[in-house]
């Protein structure tokens, strides 16, 4: 996974790293104050700043020791002793340290020299402050510097000299061994304190970020091993794994409920290509729908006229945090091919007629499909959320409790006479052609008169009894299936024979030619049933009883033409 | 005189063979490691002054099929042995592990996860490396592994990984129809091979000396290289 990861991130440089940066501080040539600067979007409510991607990043370790800040890009209250701690003795010594630093980066970089002279000014510092102040700047936003039309920060002259300063800092604090590295194998001196991945602040983790690789407690350590010498991991390697994980949560990280999902492809792959796009989006504002798009796919590359695809390999990673760490909770890697090829089945397997008959409902969005077992999108467990990604990426079995928790959704919509909800319908489906010895039987999208299991036929029968009180008595307010849905559906036996026999009331009440169609209809499902009417129902022979149901009451209402036309 | 393969099929409900760069919340590497695998050989027969046990192949025959576990788990270890005696022996008071009413940031208790293995089986193969001095005694070695282990017999329950997660094992007949490994193929990069240095005899204090090796499954079935082999990547204090 590390490996993967260092690979994605291409060749870094330990003692850089990216950071949005809201504010400069604006001097001339001469370095004197001209102003504060807003960077980035001003507009936004929560505007980030601007991202500087080569920014000096001082280790954790070392501004641990205390009294440590980092160079040219800091908080408002270091660079300019800003806000209610300015006076604080530990943000003053931050703040020598800061000025120290461009002091001495003067020497290769003059221009540093006059800024650190600007900050000794107090007469400028205090128009520095005023101006922070005018412009409600917060005491922890970070602050640069812009001197003329560039920015310091953005300049290479300082680059050597930082490289040289930071290493001699962090050599005080080292003090490992030489040990194999975990990601290249090579013998490396450990980095102790590994930087923090941030963006996982949503999914449990903390806003300063979060350590994927940290053994601060005693129970985390083995065989007398210290620190980060329990994973030995160098230096680069640890600088290129961060900057690969920040860049694939700031950019394209998903959060589905308590978890976040990140993925990656070994060689580029267009955005109009990505299955795992379509996964997240499903048909949504789309002209072609997912599943088509991946099938199309699919043949393109079973076919060769896309090889680059097929040689290409995906990797996928499910992130939260837990009280300073970053939790793996899941790691996929394979084939394009295969992904794509798991895309289209869990497309296929979603697929069920639309509750209004006639047409394949719209493929559903993943979160849709993990909607679908909840009352709220909140009361979704992590792991779950984490298990159901890879059941979708890797073409898993689908786990029981997602069919449990469906089943009681979908029974409070038929009882409540809510319309139907496709995923859940869907996901009951796909439940059933996954499962080991696909309990399911034959299974499709709609109806399928064929089936061998009797629980999916009894569900039928109660459709069309449903139907047939509606056509006899019109809106009846609590009718059959407000009051015998959940009885037949756990105790056919006991329920659809009465039913069954009090129908004749409502036979009686049709036009003969309806009413010898509803009879006919009763008499054929009564027929696939035999003498097999089931005493109880298991979950999954309920939740085909249900698939049944709405299958039933989907081919009532397909008009007649588009039955004609093979929908 | 060539070692005897000796062969086990050993099956259990969880394994976790932690990754030791996500040790903390623990992620399993899908296959067991070389020093897992030793870690059930030694369970049922160890002699580590007379020979070590070289673990040759790893045939997996469940796919792996990952779960996810979270567990409150306490910050602080359990002091040395020496210390643990001095309490038996009431020379100190005993100190309690606290999991609660404690402010110390270090102490206290956690919520960990741990991605597991479930449902695992694997028939696992090793040699009996007898250490010098005592190789004229490789077929009694042989044959005392070979009793103890089609009695079921073992020193500890053998673990997949970790203590919690029991290792079942029967001992496969030399003349036993071959496994049936599950077709996976697939390169997982960098693994632990062993936390101990394999060349020498070890002590109960010897220090780590953590050893890797480049992994891939073919077929289902994972060929170890031997600790002497350059495959391995060691501690090699000569290339520092």
């Amino acid at each position: 996974m590390l490996e993967q990861l260092v690979k994605y991130a291409g060749p870094t440089k330990p003692g850089f790293a990216p950071k949005d940066v809201r504010w400069a501080i604006v001097c001339d040539k001469q370095s004197k104050f001209l102003g504060v600067l807003e960077l980035g979007d001003a507009s936004l409510k929560k505007n980030p700043g601007r991202t500087f991607s080569t920014c000096p990043e001082l280790d954790q370790n070392v501004k641990q020791a205390g009294g440590k800040s980092d160079f040219l890009v800091d908080t408002a209250e270091i660079v300019a002793l800003y806000g209610s701690k300015a006076t604080d003795e530990k943000i003053k010594v931050k703040h020598d340290y800061f000025v120290k630093l461009l002091q001495n980066a003067g020497k290769v970089m003059p221009e540093l020299r006059k800024l650190a002279n600007l900050l000794d000014d107090s007469k400028a510092m205090l128009k520095i402050q005023t101006r922070l102040q005018d412009l409600k700047v917060k005491p922890n936003e970070k602050v640069t510097f812009k001197i003329g039309d560039a920015f310091p920060v953005e300049s290479e002259a300082w680059h050597e000299w930082w490289q040289e300063f930071r290493k001699r800092e962090v050599a005080k604090t080292s003090h490992g061994n030489v040990m194999r590295c975990f990601v290249t194998g090579n013998l490396v001196k450990p980095k102790e304190v590994h930087p923090k991945i941030k963006g996982l602040s949503d999914v449990g983790g903390r806003s300063s970020g979060d350590v994927l690789i940290g053994f601060d407690k005693d129970a985390f350590r083995s065989y007398g091993l210290q620190q980060s010498a329990n994973a030995a991991v160098s230096e680069e390697a640890a600088s290129a794994y961060r900057a690969a994980l920040n860049d694939l949560i700031k950019n394209y990280g998903k959060r589905l409920a308590g978890a976040k999902v990140v993925h990656w492809f070994k060689e580029k792959v267009p955005e109009e290509d990505n299955p795992l796009t379509w996964l997240e989006q499903g048909a949504e504002a789309e002209e072609l729908i997912a599943q088509d798009k991946a099938r199309k796919l699919l043949d393109s590359i079973q076919s060769g006229k896309r090889p680059k695809l097929a040689d290409n390999h995906y990797y996928a990673l499910t992130l939260s945090g837990a009280s300073g760490r970053v939790m793996v909770r899941d790691w996929m890697e394979g084939q394009f091919e295969e992904l794509v090829g798991n895309v289209c089945a869990w497309f296929d397997d979603l697929s069920i007629v639309h509750r209004y008959g006639g047409t394949l409902a719209k493929s559903p969005k993943f979160l849709a499909v993990l909607g679908a077992t909840v009352r709220e999108l909140d009361d979704l467990p992590a792991p779950f959320v984490s298990k159901m990604w890879r059941v979708a990426v890797r073409g898993e079995p689908i786990p029981q409790f997602a069919l449990a928790q469906t089943l009681a959704r979908v029974k409070v919509d038929i009882i409540q006479d809510q319309p139907f909800n496709h995923a859940r319908m869907g996901l009951m489906k796909a439940y059933h052609l996954r499962k080991k010895g696909n309990s399911g039987g034959d299974l499709k999208p709609y109806l399928n008169e064929e089936h061998p299991n009797p629980a999916y036929h009894c569900g039928r029968l109660m459709a069309v009894l449903a139907r047939l009180q509606n056509a006899a008595l019109g809106d009846v307010g609590a009718g059959v299936v407000q009051r015998y849905y959940a009885a037949a559906s756990a105790t056919p036996a006991l329920v659809l024979g009465r039913l069954t026999r009090t129908s004749q009331f409502h036979l009686n009440k049709l036009d003969p030619g309806l009413s010898y169609w509803f009879e006919e209809k009763i008499a054929g499902i009564w027929g696939r049933i035999e003498d097999n009417l089931p005493t109880t129902l298991s979950l999954e022979e309920q939740s085909l009883f249900a698939l049944g149901y709405y299958q039933q009451l989907a081919d009532l209402r397909t008009k007649k033409s588009d039955k004609q036309r093979g929908g | 005189m060539k070692p005897k393969d000796q062969a086990l099929d050993v099956w259990g409900d969880f394994a976790c063979f932690s990754r030791p760069e996500l040790k903390v919340e623990r992620f399993s590497y899908p296959v067991p490691t070389p020093s897992a695998v030793r870690g059930i050989y030694d369970a049922i027969y160890c002699k580590p002054t007379e020979f070590r046990w070289q673990v040759t192949r790893i045939e997996i025959l469940n796919p792996p099929a990952y779960i996810a576990l979270r567990r409150n788990e306490v910050k602080d270890k359990a002091p040395s042995e020496r210390t643990i005696l001095r309490w038996m022996d009431g020379k100190d008071d005993p100190q309690p592990i606290l999991a609660d009413c404690t402010d110390d940031p270090n102490k206290g208790r956690t919520q960990r996860q741990t991605m597991a293995l479930k449902d695992v089986r694997y028939r696992l193969h090793a040699e009996i490396r007898p250490w010098s001095g005592f190789e004229s005694r490789l077929q009694g070695m042989e044959n005392q592994f070979r009793r103890r282990a089609a009695k079921g017999k073992c020193i500890y329950q053998p673990y997949f990984g970790c203590r919690e997660f029991p290792a079942y094992f029967e001992l496969v007949d030399v003349d036993a129809p071959p496994a049936e490994p599950i077709s996976l193929t697939k390169d997982l990069g960098l693994m632990l091979y062993d936390v101990f240095d394999l060349s020498r005899p070890g002590k109960n204090d010897d220090k780590p000396s953590i050893s890797l090796f480049r992994t891939k499954v073919e077929n289902g079935i994972l060929d170890v290289p031997h600790y002497e082999s350059d495959a391995v990547l060691k501690m090699d204090w000569k290339e520092v």
